[in-house]
């Protein structure tokens, strides 16, 4: 339901309208700060990227459908899985929900006009971009990292990988850390700082707690990554020892500091798609979300346990049992969080009026994974057990149920859900739905078999298997069903792209509950023509609230139009605090990334001083940034 | 503005004072810190997480080892580090200071005061560098995890402090140059919590450096 | 109580019981490893340390729960602040904004302070070092 324009408003639009209008061409779209451009810039950036993982998915399972395959050699192979992983977690998942919802999303739901930070956020992308092309010119050169997404030492020390392999994607994971760590700090200073007046922590869409937790995860968890990789780096570079059990060193040391940040970075991975689910059930069961603030505080609550539980990826290596009790309670207690928001999504679409269109049925087959991939996930908890099925495709099919199926799943279901609000147009719903049978299915049949293959003893990581092991038939089956899979892909992606220009138009189909709804479709450069007003959690269900918009409209109060204005809002009740100049258009976001390109493609080669001079320049083109005050632009 | 129940929803603009910068009067309508303060507390939040997962490294090597230091590397000296580092601390005042001045519209007294802290803060590195020199005539981190750890953790809190000394530069010469505006009032204020924030994290250095010597 | 209460108040009541879960979780860790490392330099009380961090996380637990259920009290229908708190947690804030954190500090409190009771009961029945 858009703000409804009188004549005298239409005054004030026209105003903002000629403030906010972006500058033409390549150029708007390389310097721009808008979050939705960014937004989109992230979007498409992740899809090509969701669909290299997905070729090298496929090559996976084709080098497996048989015994004694020989699609790939077992260098290939490792350089394939390992790609697969890292592409599919640094350069796919995290970027498409904080980098592409988030960006979109988040100041729309919000009543803002734009981040806290816009240049920092078009800097976020630049990085982002140049990182993901770090590491995939690796692959091009035949040096793609090759020991696993994870990594270990001393596989990964000079001595037993001397080429540099390893060096993209230590460098290149820094790299991207960089830009994740600036995303978060906009995400929290956004979500606490820039809501609408009257939305106090209270009112705040659950979406919001959902990337509120998953900025302070990524805030967190970054610097053990960024810590774990540069130690990797100095012992192979410059010689050093920190994982080198000759000269003192200890390889554990690594798999410490990498779970550190790795088991927060699956609830990093997870969470946005909590809240993307969280904003499709009350929508398509017309109803609220049931235990609000239960589901509010599960979000962040998971986020925070997840820093408790790193060692349950170790169990196997031989720490004292009164060592690992620790990450074992946390990671039994870890349950609870994740099946409240469970028992409160069924609770509502049980109680509620379920329309199944396309966005609801894939939060259905999400609930479905993630109860498969938690189930799983609570046996895996049990340190004997674990030490079991440890390096299995047991393994293998947990995490591919919960990252795959609980992950992916919203972000597929939330495309469909704010198509409309993006384009201004209806995706075809027959073909939505075939699209989500297709990859139910096909999540069905490739993944479910690991956990049987992985029970009888396949290991992960091997580049085929014996034939009288009595594993083919259910590769075969998982091999068969990751095509089915990537057909139902293909086809969501036909479907968007031909309705993008084919769609029915449409404003406000599904009559969503947040602000983001309150707009026009899509939402003009300022978002709001007057900045809402909040007082209560379901911002577009009170209809007062938005009538009280159009009137203040007319009278221009919250319009903000004297220049790019948006309001900054206190922490917790979310009072008006001042107007802020936000920045329009700026070239060092491209700059200050390409400079940081140049910096680390030099650490690659190990010109040291080289590098030191990029880095030196980078500082420049930052102080030059902050010469520029928003006012200024 | 007012919401629908009635609230009232200050816009914040009411007439600025005679004789007070319009920065400062901002400042002091305000309710709520400023976002470059945020941002500034969250990136310093990631800093010293990273510092704590160095410090963190640091420990689980020396309880991994049979002897730390190890390869007969003699522990450090108590009394020189210790000074220099109650040196940095004491700076910790002239930024304060100019802080609260640039917040009283006092742009020179606070130019002066940062300048003063750049000054102790640049002899201190010098002298910590000195140190640093000195360590590495003896031994490397070539030589053992304990150098290596040992000279990643010190390098990295040096860098920090260059980083804050870089800072303090951009802000003198801002400060000059473009006035108090709302931009660097609060460029002040987020200079001294990086201030308060690194020389904490060097004092926790300085303690990590010195366990083996305790 | 004072009415509206410090955001100190308020916020030890939300995060009071988790971050005493944390220091209890760090500290005991840093302990083992302490004692159960390679180097072997290191003969702590590793069972009494446990026991008693366990202890001081939970009284500051239950602190927090306390102050909670105060500030819940307070702000449910029946409580002073009752014409202001608005059912389904969505009221006008600060009251309505207190009435949705207690409610969220008591079941955060409980939870953490669940995880500090399963590990100061069981890490000191297991057998110092022993390998899993």
């Amino acid at each position: 339901m858009a703000t409804v324009v009188t004549p005298r408003g239409e005054e004030y639009v026209e105003r903002l309208e000629r403030v906010w209008k972006p500058r033409p061409g390549l150029v708007g779209w390389l310097t721009t700060t808008d979050h939705k451009r960014i937004g989109i810039l992230y979007f498409f950036t992740t899809l090509l990227f969701f669909g290299a993982g997905g070729v090298e998915a496929l090559l996976i399972r084709t080098q497996l459908i048989g015994p004694n395959g020989h699609v790939l050699s077992p260098q290939a192979f490792d350089e394939v899985f390992t790609m697969h992983g890292i592409t599919m977690i640094f350069l796919f998942v995290i970027p498409m929900t904080t980098g592409a919802f988030g960006n979109y999303l988040l100041p729309l739901m919000i009543g803002a006009r734009d981040m806290a930070f816009p240049r920092m956020n078009a800097v976020s992308y630049w990085i982002f971009l140049g990182s993901g092309i770090f590491m995939y010119v690796g692959m091009v050169t035949g040096h793609a990292p090759n020991a696993g997404w994870f990594d270990y030492v001393p596989l990964a020390s000079k001595t037993y990988s001397p080429s540099s392999n390893i060096d993209f994607y230590g460098w290149g994971l820094i790299f991207n850390g960089i830009s994740s760590t600036a995303a978060s700090v906009n995400f929290i200073v956004t979500i606490f700082k820039m809501r609408a007046p009257g939305m106090s922590l209270n009112r705040m869409p659950l979406f919001c707690y959902a990337f509120l937790a998953a900025a302070f995860s990524l805030l967190f968890a970054l610097p053990a990554l960024s810590c774990a990789t540069l130690f990797l780096e100095l012992d192979r570079q410059l010689g050093f020892h920190f994982y080198d059990t000759a000269h003192g060193g200890n390889p554990l040391l690594w798999q410490n500091l990498f779970w550190i940040f790795g088991h927060p970075e699956v609830y990093i991975i997870i969470l946005p798609a909590f809240g993307i689910a969280t904003s499709i059930i009350p929508t398509f069961t017309h109803r609220r979300m049931v235990f609000f603030p239960l589901v509010a505080l599960s979000e962040v609550l998971v986020a925070f346990l997840g820093f408790g539980v790193w060692a349950h990826h170790m169990f196997a290596v031989g720490f004292a049992t009164i060592t690992t009790i620790y990450f074992a309670a946390v990671s039994l207690i870890i349950v609870i969080p994740s099946a409240i928001q469970l028992f409160a999504w069924i609770a509502t679409i049980l109680t509620g009026k379920p329309d199944f269109k396309t966005p609801l049925l894939f939060i259905v087959g999400f609930i479905v994974w993630f109860i498969m991939g938690g189930l799983s996930g609570i046996t895996l908890a049990a340190i004997p057990f674990d030490q079991q099925v440890t390096d299995s495709y047991y393994v293998v099919a947990h995490f591919h149920m919960v990252i795959f199926g609980a992950a992916v799943y919203p972000i597929l279901g939330g495309m469909h859900y704010w198509f409309p609000k993006v384009t201004g147009r209806m995706y075809n719903e027959a073909v939505g739905k075939l699209s989500f049978w297709l990859t139910f299915l096909g999540t069905l049949l490739t993944f479910f078999p690991m956990h049987i293959v992985g029970l009888v003893g396949m290991p992960r990581r091997n580049y085929t298997y014996p034939a009288n092991m009595g594993w083919t038939g259910l590769n075969f089956t998982e091999t068969i069903g990751a095509y089915i899979l990537a057909s139902g892909l293909v086809l969501i992606v036909l479907n968007l792209f031909i309705s993008r220009f084919r769609g029915e138009p449409s404003q406000d189909p599904f009559h969503g509950d947040t602000l983001e709804w309150a707009t026009t479709s899509p939402p003009p450069h300022y978002n709001f023509a007057v900045i809402p007003t909040v007082t209560t959690p379901y911002n577009m269900y009170d209809e007062k609230d938005r009538e009280h918009d159009n009137v203040r409209l007319d009278r221009g109060e919250g319009v903000l139009a004297t220049g790019h204005e948006t309001p900054a809002t206190t922490a917790q009740d979310g009072a008006l605090d001042e107007v802020l100049e936000m920045p329009s258009y700026s070239w060092w976001p491209p700059i200050v990334g390409l400079l940081l390109a140049c910096f680390f493609a030099m650490l690659l080669v190990a010109h040291w001083w080289i590098a030191a001079g990029f880095f030196v320049l980078g500082l420049l083109a930052l102080f030059a940034w902050h010469n520029q005050e928003p006012s200024d632009t | 503005m007012t919401g629908t129940s009635g609230e009232p929803v200050p816009l914040g603009r009411a007439a600025v004072p005679p004789g007070v910068p319009p920065s400062v009067h901002r400042a002091r309508q305000r309710q709520a810190a400023p976002n470059g303060i945020w941002g500034m507390v969250l990136f310093l939040c990631a800093e010293i997480t990273l510092f704590g997962t160095i410090i963190g490294s640091y420990y689980y090597l020396d309880f991994n080892s049979v002897h730390w230091p190890q390869a007969g590397i003699a522990p450090e000296p108590v009394a020189q580090p210790s000074l220099a580092t109650a040196w940095l601390v004491v700076t910790l005042l002239p930024i304060w200071w100019a802080n609260r001045q640039a917040h009283r519209g006092r742009r020179e007294s606070a130019i002066e005061w940062i300048l003063f802290a750049l000054a102790v803060q640049a002899g201190y590195l010098a002298f910590q560098i000195h140190l640093y020199i000195n360590d590495f005539h003896h031994f490397q981190p070539q030589h053992s995890a304990y150098g290596s750890i040992y000279y990643t953790l010190m390098t990295l809190d040096h860098a920090h402090v260059a980083f804050g000394l870089a800072l303090d530069l951009v802000l003198i010469v801002r400060l000059a140059t473009k006035g108090l505006s709302n931009y660097w009032l609060i460029g002040v204020r987020g200079l001294a919590i990086y201030w308060y924030v690194v020389v904490a994290i060097t004092v926790i250095v300085l303690f990590v450096q010195l366990t083996p010597s305790l | 109580m004072s009415w509206p209460p410090s955001n100190l108040v308020v916020w030890f009541g939300v995060l009071g019981g988790p971050v005493a879960w944390a220091v209890q979780f760090v500290a005991n860790l840093y302990f083992t490893f302490a004692q159960c490392g390679r180097g072997g330099r290191w003969q702590l009380p590793l069972h009494p340390w446990n026991i008693g961090l366990s202890v001081g996380a939970l009284a500051i637990g239950l602190a927090a729960i306390a102050v909670c259920l105060r500030l819940y009290r307070h702000t449910s229908e029946m409580g002073p602040m009752a014409a202001i708190v608005r059912r389904g947690f969505g009221g006008q804030p600060p009251a309505g904004r207190i009435h949705f954190l207690a409610v969220v500090g008591l079941t955060v409190n409980f939870l953490a302070l669940t995880i500090v009771v399963m590990t100061g009961i069981g890490a000191p029945l297991l057998v110092f070092c022993q390998q899993s």
